[in-house]
């Protein structure tokens, strides 16, 4: 049986992405260790190049996935739901990333590895909250209930955030710990505000790039779904028998 | 901290990141692939 | 005519607790389960006194938080599609289904949450302060924390695996109900006021509230 084939197909699947991310990646690296080093932090503060941009596109990559919920509850396209999904994805990488990296700059600079700090705790829930999302999306194949699910998911988590924020803001706001804990809190100059905008516009373009091939791929696995729904044969199979009628035959 | 000490701090938090970006990369890819296979086969 | 939403959603509530008192699955189940919690703490943590009554409260509130939550849950597995279809077919509001059941909900959590709290007082030693304030308290966290599993049920339905997934999406979001329970009862005991607690508990089941109507119908219509 043929079908008729569908544009992803045949289009080759485009490099550009690939290549801009590499290039990024490569300007990240070098400006961070071109940058001039920090008067108190010293070499440390080159851990920053990574740890605030990952930050940011984890909230960015948040902020997409509810945004484009909100869309395909609206428009009911599933490319919505594909990019909502695809920035799921990409935002587990970066929260993961975030917190990783911010245990690493936490236990070289304070000794620590973990404070609770509103910032820290707040994105550790985020990663709870992304992780969630994901593992709705594999309770079923139907891809409309997991698009509207997830979206209605994601659309529920937006109304919570700002309760969350808040309730674990006022909550650290009570138990204080001195300024010194409070991770990111170096005296900036001009280099390295410069360095730091350069690193957070490199990763929003690997941000990009990822998204553009996750968003391919969704499509594709899609198709796939669908065609092993296709693959099961007629409905009911050799369980229905036609009613014989009486004489011939 | 000795400089040689924080450039190993600073070494570990790079190739955190970079290895997690390559190997999440490498696994968009691997998933392409894989679906188009799947996909090319059954034409 | 068909019934006004209130007596819908008390038919919803009904149809709920009558389940319950057929299988009496929170009774007998549920609650048990979050005893046994309670239990197991301090045979983890060391059973001196001062070490429990320090902790004693916030394990209990972190029981209800991931244990209560499995009283929504049951509701996945209690409807087959089937069934649901047919509620549907009544013309009934998904939004009356919805509250109707989170009541219900919350009337199991509130037993839930006063079986426990005793158990807690006993097994913990725990000193309770500002009596007047604490039904106030459990009733507002069993409202938002039944609104929230009630909707994180409706959300993962019939899907697989949700007996786990559930409580995985409620957790991080009843944060903001696990720090004003915990902090009310902190300031109680150290007699401040804890008005803001209240008001964001008020805040909390209001914006649950809005959102398993609003949320009600599409859900429906997923199937």
């Amino acid at each position: 049986m043929t079908t008729a084939q569908s544009p992803s197909d045949t289009a080759q699947s485009s490099i550009w992405p690939w290549i801009a991310m590499s290039v990024a990646g490569l300007i990240t690296l070098v400006a961070s260790f071109v940058a001039p080093a920090d008067a108190v932090q010293e070499e440390l503060s080159r851990i920053l190049y990574v740890h605030v941009p990952a930050a940011w596109l984890a909230y960015v990559s948040f902020g997409v996935t509810m945004l484009a919920s909100a869309l395909y509850l609206w428009k009911k396209n599933l490319l919505w739901d594909r990019i909502a999904a695809s920035s799921a994805e990409v935002g587990v990488l970066f929260t993961g990333m975030t917190l990783v990296i911010g245990m690493i700059w936490g236990k070289s600079t304070w000794g620590v590895w973990w404070t609770w700090d509103a910032r820290l705790t707040l994105t550790a829930i985020m990663f709870f909250v992304y992780l969630g999302y994901l593992a709705l999306r594999r309770t079923t194949d139907d891809l409309e209930a997991r698009a509207r699910r997830s979206a209605i998911l994601g659309v529920l988590a937006v109304i919570q955030l700002p309760l969350v924020h808040f309730s674990v803001v006022w909550w650290r706001g009570l138990h204080q710990t001195p300024s010194l804990l409070k991770p990111a809190s170096v005296d900036m100059d001009t280099p390295m505000v410069l360095t730091l905008l350069i690193a957070v516009a490199m990763f929003s373009v690997m941000y990009v790039a990822m998204m553009v091939k996750l968003v391919e791929l969704a499509k594709l696995e899609e198709e796939v779904i669908l065609m092993d729904q296709s693959d099961l044969g007629p409905v009911a199979g050799a369980a229905v028998v036609a009613p014989s009628l009486g004489g011939d035959s | 901290m000795e400089i040689a000490e924080q450039w190993n701090w600073v070494g570990l938090a790079f190739a955190a990141t970079y290895v997690a970006l390559v190997v999440f990369a490498a696994s968009i890819a691997t998933r392409i692939n894989k679906a188009k296979q799947r996909l090319g086969a059954d034409q | 005519m068909t019934p006004g939403f209130i007596a819908q959603a008390l038919a919803f509530t009904r149809r709920d607790l009558l389940r319950e008192r057929r299988s009496g699955e929170v009774v007998w189940v549920t609650l048990p389960f979050g005893a046994v919690a309670l239990l197991l703490i301090p045979i983890a943590i060391g059973t001196d006194t001062p070490t429990l009554r320090r902790v004693g409260v916030g394990m209990f509130w972190v029981v209800v938080m991931l244990f209560g939550v499995l009283i929504a849950v049951r509701r996945t597995s209690a409807d087959s599609v089937a069934q649901r279809d047919m509620v549907a077919l009544t013309g009934a509001d998904p939004a009356a289904s919805f509250k109707g059941a989170a009541v219900a909900n919350f009337m199991l959590l509130v037993l839930f949450e006063v079986v426990l709290g005793v158990l807690t007082v006993v097994l913990y030693d725990v000193d309770l302060a500002g009596w007047l304030w604490i039904p106030l308290i459990l009733v507002l966290v069993a409202a938002g924390l039944s609104l929230l599993g009630t909707l994180a049920a409706g959300i993962v339905s019939t899907g697989r695996s949700a007996a786990a997934l559930v409580p995985l999406i409620v957790a991080p979001m009843s944060v903001p109900l696990l720090i004003a329970a915990t902090q009310s009862f902190e300031g109680l005991r150290l007699g401040e006021s804890i008005l803001t607690w209240i008001l964001m508990l008020i805040v909390i089941v209001l914006v649950l509230s809005i959102a398993g109507v609003l949320t009600a119908r599409p859900l429906q219509e997923t199937g």
